[in-house]
């Protein structure tokens, strides 16, 4: 039997994604959280695991080259990808949230003056501002979004948080939540076709520990 | 008109060369011999049509690439073959013995868009068998699918048969409205369980209806899948669409054909168009399907002549991309150029048409190069000799060890 390919995503999800394979007993001794290497293969020869930018889970996921992956809902939200999301694996949660400096974040929604939010999801901020009716220049940036603010680059930003402790820190405090999200497990059309015993065994192993 | 050279290209569209383009014909060429061995005669439409004809089609217009006829009419790239051979089996065929078994080999164009792929221009193969409502109909369309892709060499193919029917009928008698069942559909086709369950769970419907549709994402597998779904949907639409889809199943078995066929209720998406049976073909090579059709029994009334029908469409670009993984062929290498000086130009041309009337492919010099520039010209092509004609001498320059 062909080896099961897992896209992992790099970061916060990472060490919690491994932790559930090694409770369903998939154990990768070769796997270094500092090595640079991005393939490891699991112990018992089933799992092959690659390593991606969170973003990009999808993309290798949806196009075949891994059978089934994990990442947040939130990038799910943000891009439309061809997948299927048949587990939330009940990790990871954090909320999508709309935050303003400190002194600009009483002022409430409609009467501010938004001109740019900042945000690494703009196709959920617009979508959010649409059904508000309110037009917003949305700026992509790629990380440290509460830079933004506080350089004047936007007034306003939408990012994911987890503890709240971040935007704290850069002066910055919620002012609506847009969405929330925790880990998925994806699976490819066609493998979850192909092999679908494979994958329901794996879902359901992963549904128990989750 | 000076200045830079425009080369750009617009999204979705591919150049394809040397071994590709090998590949594509190669595959082509087979399909088309599978498709004639089973009685399938070509039709050959316009590469666009009438807007309203396509629209009619029941394929979403924002897939289409519209443009305006010079009269004002709207005209449209076709997306699909099916609707323009719909048109013509309702116009120009109404008239020809059913049922018809049809085929074609065609470029269709859609608007690049993650949920239907990236390309805007794709090249299809497909059969359409007219005319014949029996299960009978689908289980051969279902079988020269399997048949034409094993005879390309693959060998994994895997064929999922749904029925659009049974869906149709868990939802018919339920007060559910058309945008919740876009949801549940949309849901379904996530595979998303839990989401599904809770949007099911704030609606008005009977608990084992909410099962039913949650159930659905279990739907697939071997035969017993259709006994399973049978036991979830106590409809008259649905147990029609199951004894339908169990009778094709019959027939394939009988075609030994079932090892390659895997029965798949969950599958809730497609084409407007489809009535009945719907396809979706797969190989473990590939992270997406290779071919999709269906049963579209109300397509040609569209046009005015109401006639059942099925078919299915192979994606000639995936499925070259595979049979290059299995059987890599070399592209053919020329057998000769002629060099010649100026004087023996008619003798040149005499002695490669001699050649290749015997089956070799030859090149004549265009150009007034060097031996030596030939010989290079010829090494890295991967041309077996060089002939030269100049003066008295035909001198042969073999050039065997070229790479």
């Amino acid at each position: 039997m062909d080896r099961l390919t897992v896209a992992l995503p790099k970061g916060r999800l990472l060490s919690p994604s491994l932790d559930r394979f090694e409770r369903i007993g998939v154990t990768i001794t070769d796997y270094e959280q500092e090595s640079r290497r991005l393939v490891f293969d699991a112990d018992d020869g089933r799992y092959r695991f690659v390593i991606a930018k969170p973003f990009d889970v999808p993309t290798y996921v949806e196009y075949g080259i891994a059978d089934v992956g994990v990442v947040g809902s939130d990038v799910l939200m943000e891009e439309d990808h061809d997948v299927h999301e048949p587990l939330d694996l009940r990790f990871g949660d954090c909320r999508l949230v709309l935050a303003a400096p400190r002194n600009r974040a009483g002022e409430g929604l409609p009467l501010h003056s938004v001109h740019r939010v900042a945000t690494k999801y703009p196709t959920l901020t617009k979508r959010y501002f649409a059904s508000r009716g309110i037009q917003v220049e949305t700026i992509k940036l790629y990380g440290s979004v509460e830079l933004a603010p506080i350089t004047g680059l936007s007034e306003m930003i939408v990012d994911l948080v987890q503890t709240g402790k971040t935007l704290e820190e850069n002066g910055l405090v919620p002012i609506a939540e847009i969405a929330t999200a925790s880990a998925r497990l994806i699976v490819n059309r066609a493998s979850h076709k192909i092999r679908l015993t494979e994958i329901i065994a794996l879902t359901d192993a992963l549904s128990e520990v989750s | 008109m000076s200045g830079r050279a425009v080369n750009t290209m617009p999204a979705g569209v591919t150049d394809v060369l040397l071994n590709d383009a090998q590949l594509k014909t190669h595959t082509e060429s087979s399909l088309r011999g599978s498709f004639e061995a089973c009685g399938y005669v070509e039709a050959i439409t316009p590469t666009f049509e009438c807007y309203e004809v396509l629209l009619a089609g029941g394929i979403d217009p924002e897939w289409m690439y519209k443009f305006s006829a010079p009269s004002g009419g709207i005209l449209a790239l076709r997306p699909d073959l099916t609707t323009p051979i719909a048109r013509v089996v309702a116009t120009r065929l109404r008239e020809a013995p059913k049922p018809l078994r049809l085929y074609y080999i065609e470029n269709v164009f859609r608007r690049p868009d993650p949920k239907r792929g990236k390309q805007a221009e794709l090249s299809q193969a497909g059969i359409e068998l007219v005319g014949s409502s029996d299960p009978a109909a689908d289980a051969e369309v279902v079988a020269v699918a399997i048949e034409a892709l094993q005879r390309l060499g693959i060998d994994d193919v895997q064929l999922n048969l749904g029925q659009i029917g049974f869906f149709q009928g868990v939802i018919e008698d339920t007060t559910l409205s058309e945008p919740e069942i876009t949801v549940i559909k949309e849901r379904l086709d996530r595979r998303d369980r839990e989401d599904l369950a809770r949007f099911l769970e704030e609606r008005e419907l009977p608990s084992d209806k909410k099962n039913s549709i949650l159930e659905i994402l279990t739907l697939c597998g071997g035969e017993a899948v259709i006994e399973r779904a049978s036991t979830l949907a106590d409809n008259n639409t649905s147990a029609a669409a199951l004894e339908n889809l169990a009778e094709i199943y019959r027939i394939l078995d009988e075609f030994h054909l079932t090892d390659r066929v895997v029965v798949d209720l969950a599958e809730v998406r497609g084409f407007g168009y489809y009535t009945g049976l719907m396809v979706e073909g797969f190989s473990r090579s590939l992270g997406s399907s290779i071919l999709k059709g269906g049963r579209y029994d109300d397509l040609i009334a569209k046009f005015g002549y109401p006639c059942p029908a099925v078919g299915c469409a192979f994606d000639i670009d995936r499925i070259a991309t595979i049979v290059q993984k299995e059987k890599l062929a070399a592209l053919p290498k020329l057998d000769a150029l002629v060099r010649f000086s100026d004087e023996r130009r008619s003798e040149a041309y005499e002695l490669a048409t001699a050649l290749r009337v015997e089956g070799n492919r030859v090149e004549l010099e265009v150009t007034n190069r060097s031996e030596e520039d030939a010989v290079a010209y010829a090494r890295e092509k991967g041309i077996a000799e060089l002939i030269v004609l100049e003066e008295d001498e035909k001198r042969i320059v073999p050039l065997e060890n070229a790479k």
